[in-house]
């Protein structure tokens, strides 16, 4: 067992070794493909962070009729706070709406001299592609106190697409650039076992079984992923860290920045990396092992 | 120990290698396998070592069919059989006891093993002072002796050598054979195939004619040519001419 061990770790070092022009070119593929997967990744978490948290701050508007009785309005504002899909909800009297207006707009208030503001409900909904049915309910069921119902209907819309695009573009760049690193390893391992052929004749002439012989070209596939996904991970890090920094000093916005989900995903561009690694060069090294070496017709 | 039963052999281009060749070598015999070139004798060799597999007939080895091993069960065929080859095939970057080291740690020996396999193995060939040589800095003879050497490694009850001295000297030539000689002595069953006339007249051991991609003659004791007369494409004595002279010219 040590003596395989060994084995494998010096042909996977000599290997390096031998073929640094290559060992390198297959590095920097690996470590450009997921660095690209990870901005991918990263715009994507921040894209979820952003709409989530303006969909948590979107919320929709009843405005009651303005000769309704205060006893009508909260009546209807007791029911219509119990409807599914609403989460939260604060009844505005017309003299605190009132009372706000002046407050931002004295020059106007002045002018129109009373109060023309109805009774209103803010409402906050579960999901914002529920709030056109919620609209709809409300306004049918209490036809006679209720003027309007409003909503900025333009800004959900654009966000749940948002959403949705990257959600779908995200993975799919992810997968092109993944096949593109899984191309280059596996001609990159292809060109070591044809440099190495003659080693690999000796192995199997002695004995030695496929796997044995591959194992020291899987490992360096996996070498290459591994080192590849830390060059890109290292240079997310320092990018993403500079990014963050810049936004909160220029704009004093803040990026998405949960500690579990961005080592989660640091550890996915490793796994990544090993998984293309290990992939491409087991694809190269059956390859190359089981192609017919002696082509013998059948009878 | 190894056997062919109607083995033909036609690769995809037509050509025929092997036709319909029929052959037993039992345990511990030494036996060569003469004839031009191009007229089966390394496909009979790749056959037993399953580089080749047969287009009809069998072969056994140890009473073995090796006609369907899988991978695992050709590794383990090989472990079973040591090959020497003309051109030594050696890794020129690794000295010579790495040269055998890394041919025992691929197979999984224990590396205390290892060690003392190296050594006895260098010695019984005669190259323990050259043990920290790389391959470029050993005599044409000195490489095939590691190559054999090489081929020793797991004990292997057969060994079979295409062509050994094909790149050697008349006088390095001898000390492979008697190399190979001693190993037979042993117990171990020897295959080799020969353009080398002068060794197998004087060894007088076994000897099978390939002509024609068939066997046409198998004499116990038998020399360079056979004693019964075959008509062959491929002169044997062509074959043997220019190899001879210039043995020849070397010892003048």
């Amino acid at each position: 067992m040590f003596s395989r061990i060994e084995f494998i770790l010096t042909e996977t070092f000599i290997s390096l070794r031998r073929h640094p022009a290559m060992a390198m070119a297959a590095v920097f593929c690996v470590a450009a493909a997921l660095f690209v997967s990870g901005i991918v990744g990263l715009t994507l978490l921040n894209a979820h962070h952003l709409v989530k948290k303006t969909m948590e701050r979107v919320s929709f508007v009843v405005f009651f009729n303005t000769d309704a009785t205060r006893h009508e309005t909260w009546k209807a504002y007791k029911d219509i706070r119990e409807l599914d899909g609403i989460t939260g909800s604060h009844f505005v009297a017309k003299e605190k709406a009132w009372d706000r207006f002046k407050k931002e707009n004295p020059q106007l208030a002045e002018d129109v001299g009373h109060n023309p503001l109805p009774d209103s409900i803010e409402l906050k909904a579960a999901d914002v592609k529920a709030i056109p049915e919620l609209k709809s309910i409300i306004k049918e069921r209490w036809p006679d106190v209720i003027s309007e119902v409003r909503s900025d209907e333009k800004v959900t819309g654009f966000l749940s697409d948002t959403r949705m695009v990257i959600g779908r573009i995200g993975p799919l760049l992810g997968i092109l650039l993944a096949v593109v690193s899984l191309i280059i390893i596996h001609h990159t391992i292809e060109l070591t076992l044809y440099a190495r052929r003659k080693e690999i004749f000796i192995m199997s002439m002695v004995g030695a079984t496929p796997g044995a012989i591959a194992s020291p070209f899987v490992l360096e596939g996996i070498t290459y992923g591994l080192i590849g996904g830390g060059v890109a991970l290292g240079t997310l890090a320092v990018m993403y860290d500079g990014f963050a920094g810049w936004l909160k000093g220029e704009v004093g916005a803040s990026v998405m920045n949960d500690p579990v989900m961005l080592q989660h995903g640091a550890l996915a561009i490793l796994v990544a990396g090993v998984a293309l690694g290990f992939i491409g060069s087991m694809v190269s090294a059956t390859k190359y092992l089981y192609r017919p070496r002696s082509k013998v017709t059948n009878a | 120990m190894i056997e062919f039963q109607h083995v033909s052999v036609t690769y995809p281009n037509g050509v025929t290698a092997l036709s319909d060749v029929n052959l037993s070598v039992r345990k511990g015999e030494f036996v060569f396998l003469v004839g031009p070139s191009g007229q089966g004798k390394s496909t009979a060799l790749k056959l037993i070592y399953r580089e080749v597999r047969p287009t009809c007939g069998r072969i056994l080895v140890e009473g073995h069919d090796i006609s369907h091993l899988s991978g695992r069960g050709v590794a383990h065929l090989r472990r079973r059989i040591g090959v020497v080859f003309q051109d030594f095939r050696l890794l020129e970057y690794k000295t010579v006891r790495e040269n055998l080291k890394f041919a025992m740690q691929v197979v999984d020996t224990p590396p205390s093993i290892i060690t003392r396999r190296v050594n006895d193995l260098l010695e019984h060939v005669g190259l323990i002072e050259r043990r920290n040589a790389f391959p470029q800095q050993l005599s044409g003879g000195e490489q095939q002796r590691l190559c054999i050497a090489r081929a020793l490694i797991n004990h292997p009850p057969i060994l079979l050598a295409d062509e050994p001295t094909g790149n050697l000297d008349p006088e390095t030539s001898w000390e492979i054979v008697r190399l190979l000689e001693a190993i037979n002595l042993k117990g171990t069953t020897v295959v080799m195939a020969t353009h080398h006339r002068e060794i197998v007249d004087q060894l007088s051991r076994r000897v099978v004619y390939f002509c024609d991609s068939r066997v046409v003659g198998d004499e116990q004791g038998g020399g360079y040519y056979p004693s019964t007369d075959c008509e062959c494409e491929g002169s044997v004595e062509t074959e043997m001419s220019a190899f001879d002279e210039g043995a020849a010219l070397f010892r003048a």
